[in-house]
């Protein structure tokens, strides 16, 4: 119910990521006019928006450093169609740089959202996972009852028959193992685990980075840009390298659950072989009974 | 299509004549049964839903008769079944004589599956308030059958719910023992954040900065990981943001957590519940200067 609906949020992307340079697309392709009509219809979708005040060119008053068009195509073509690096002055190369700048920040962040997707499908894999491991130790329960049952229904048939038939004997197929409980790695599994570690100074510190970076007002040069955007993206690719941490872990833990319902599932299908034996050995017997 | 509804009456009159006449050791009760099971498969083939579902509900009867309930009960699932497509208020008054047969027997896994399943008919319907209550009684009988994966589906169901509804409190309460729960294990503690995350925004909704704060310095001893993940630092700002009474701030935090986890549609409706209240307040303020 709630999750086939399209958030509106979902349209309406902050600047930082809004405009993230697609290795595939086509330098023809984007151009600064389309990326600026889709900025204005965007402004308005975001139920979270307040009015901002918006230019002509779709951006906000506030962003005081906006390039045009024909710098930005420059720059994606690296100045090949003016005399390239060499030819171009200081101001321009420093444009670039805060261009370059803003570009990876883009990409880092692009990286950022798509591991975030990533943990987030790899946490519902654990759930299901988790979901299919207790229903084969149900399964497996289940059989353990069927054998219990089984157990006594052969002693029933074995006592049927006529005064003087032979008694019937089932056949001998080993006993049923039932469900074996895999105990979690006893380190792990404590609750205080993690408390343990944090007293250790193992745990990664709270990240409050972003917060404590001296913030300047407003970049007023190049380099100051660029200092901006290089703590951006060293934010980012700290959560990154967290991120990817933790979904080393989650595989790990993936890899062994999955391991351990391997094994579950051999003893699973070694206890239904010899109840499907025992089962065939009583039908034979019930047949056989009827037939008399 | 038509001759298989023909066929599906014939079969049933049959059976109402097997029922009328007379049988030995109520065999006619069996024949009747196997008649009409035919004459509801007809009546499903012929897409006559509504006939099937009757049909279903007289074959259930006669496995009552013969003291079958397991039989009995899953003949009133296959009446649900069919009158799902035309009544739903049918279908869920045959799933729950279901559940009270499947409970007499002492089948409880099966009571709790159909249970969530008329929950999730009522959800369909948009009925928030029947699809919490039975969300809760599946939620119940999943977990005393120990399939605790379903029960937590369940319960995060009613939280979800109870958060629509304003019960805000009873949603905190639930995601915080899914939580807590989920701690102790080596697959689910990857969700712990997800469901603090909820226990937040539900904070959030009941307009107690105090409150959240207190909570979120709760959470982090629960999980010491806590305080240094995004979803931490959302909550902190966005009770900053409320403290400062703040409208623009809040925005642009949600703005910059979404842009990185695009916010579901339930975590949108209750921040939205939360921002009117902020602007609320922050005219409340102007008025009074």
């Amino acid at each position: 119910m709630f999750g086939s609906k399209k958030t509106p949020l979902r349209d309406a992307k902050p600047s930082s990521v809004g405009h993230a340079h697609n290795p595939f697309d086509s330098d023809e392709e984007t151009n600064d006019k389309k990326y600026n009509s889709s900025k204005k219809t965007l402004t308005n979708t975001n139920p979270f928006d307040d009015e901002v005040d918006v230019d002509a060119t779709g951006h906000s008053s506030s962003s005081s450093y906006g390039l045009s068009s024909s710098h930005r195509n420059r720059y994606k073509s690296d100045f090949r169609d003016s005399g390239g690096l060499e030819s171009q002055s200081v101001q321009e190369l420093e444009n670039y740089a805060v261009y370059k700048a803003e570009e990876t920040t883009n990409s880092v962040n692009s990286c950022l959202k798509i591991a975030e997707e990533m943990r987030e499908d790899a946490t519902k894999t654990l759930v299901m996972l988790h979901h299919q491991g207790e229903q084969i130790t149900r399964s497996h329960h289940v059989a353990a009852d069927i054998d219990h049952d089984l157990s006594r229904g052969e002693k029933l048939l074995g006592s049927l028959g006529g005064m003087f038939s032979k008694t019937w004997k089932p056949k001998k197929t080993g006993t049923i193992t039932g469900p074996v409980v895999f105990g979690d790695d006893p380190v792990r599994r404590k609750g205080n685990h993690l408390e343990q570690r944090e007293k250790l100074g193992l745990t990664s510190a709270p990240k409050g980075q972003s917060k404590s970076r001296p913030t300047l007002s407003e970049p007023s040069n190049a380099l100051e840009k660029v200092e901006v955007e290089k703590g951006k993206q060293d934010d980012a690719l700290s959560d990154l390298s967290d991120l990817l941490g933790e979904l080393k872990g989650m595989a790990i833990d993936m890899g062994s659950e999955i391991g351990r319902q391997n094994q579950a599932l051999d003893g699973f299908d070694n206890d239904m072989e010899k109840l499907t034996v025992r089962v065939n050995g009583a039908n034979q017997r019930s047949h056989r009974l009827l037939g008399k | 299509m038509a001759d298989q509804l023909s066929k599906g009456e014939e079969f049933e009159k049959k059976a109402e004549k097997k029922l009328s006449g007379w049988g030995l050791f109520g065999s006619k009760y069996e024949d009747a049964a196997d008649l009409f099971d035919k004459a509801a498969n007809c009546f499903k083939l012929a897409k006559s839903w509504d006939k099937a579902g009757a049909t279903y509900l007289k074959l259930a009867s006669c496995h009552l008769k013969l003291e079958s309930k397991h039989e009995a009960a899953q003949a009133h699932v296959d009446a649900a079944h069919s009158y799902k497509k035309t009544n739903i208020n049918e279908s869920v008054s045959c799933l729950d004589q279901a559940v009270n047969l499947f409970c007499d027997i002492g089948r409880l896994s099966m009571a709790a599956r159909y249970l969530k399943e008329i929950a999730e008919l009522y959800e369909g319907e948009q009925n928030i308030e029947q699809a919490l209550v039975y969300y809760e009684k599946s939620a119940d009988f999943f977990q005393n059958e120990e399939v605790t994966t379903s029960a937590n589906q369940c319960k995060q169901k009613v939280a979800q719910f109870a958060a629509q509804l304003e019960q805000y409190q009873k949603s905190i309460e639930i995601y915080e023992e899914i939580a807590r729960q989920s701690l102790n294990n080596n697959l689910l503690k990857y969700g712990v954040k997800g469901h603090l995350l909820n226990a937040g925004i539900c904070q959030l909704c009941k307009g107690d900065v105090i409150a959240v704060t207190n909570a979120l310095e709760r959470y982090q001893e629960l999980d010491p990981t806590f305080s240094g993940t995004r979803e931490y630092r959302f909550l902190a700002d966005i009770a900053a943001a409320i403290d400062e009474e703040d409208v623009a701030k809040f925005t642009d935090v949600v703005k910059e957590f979404d842009s990185m986890t695009p916010l579901d549609s339930w975590k949108t409706t209750l921040l939205l519940r939360v921002k009117e209240k902020l602007k609320a307040k922050e005219l409340e303020e102007d008025d009074l200067t």
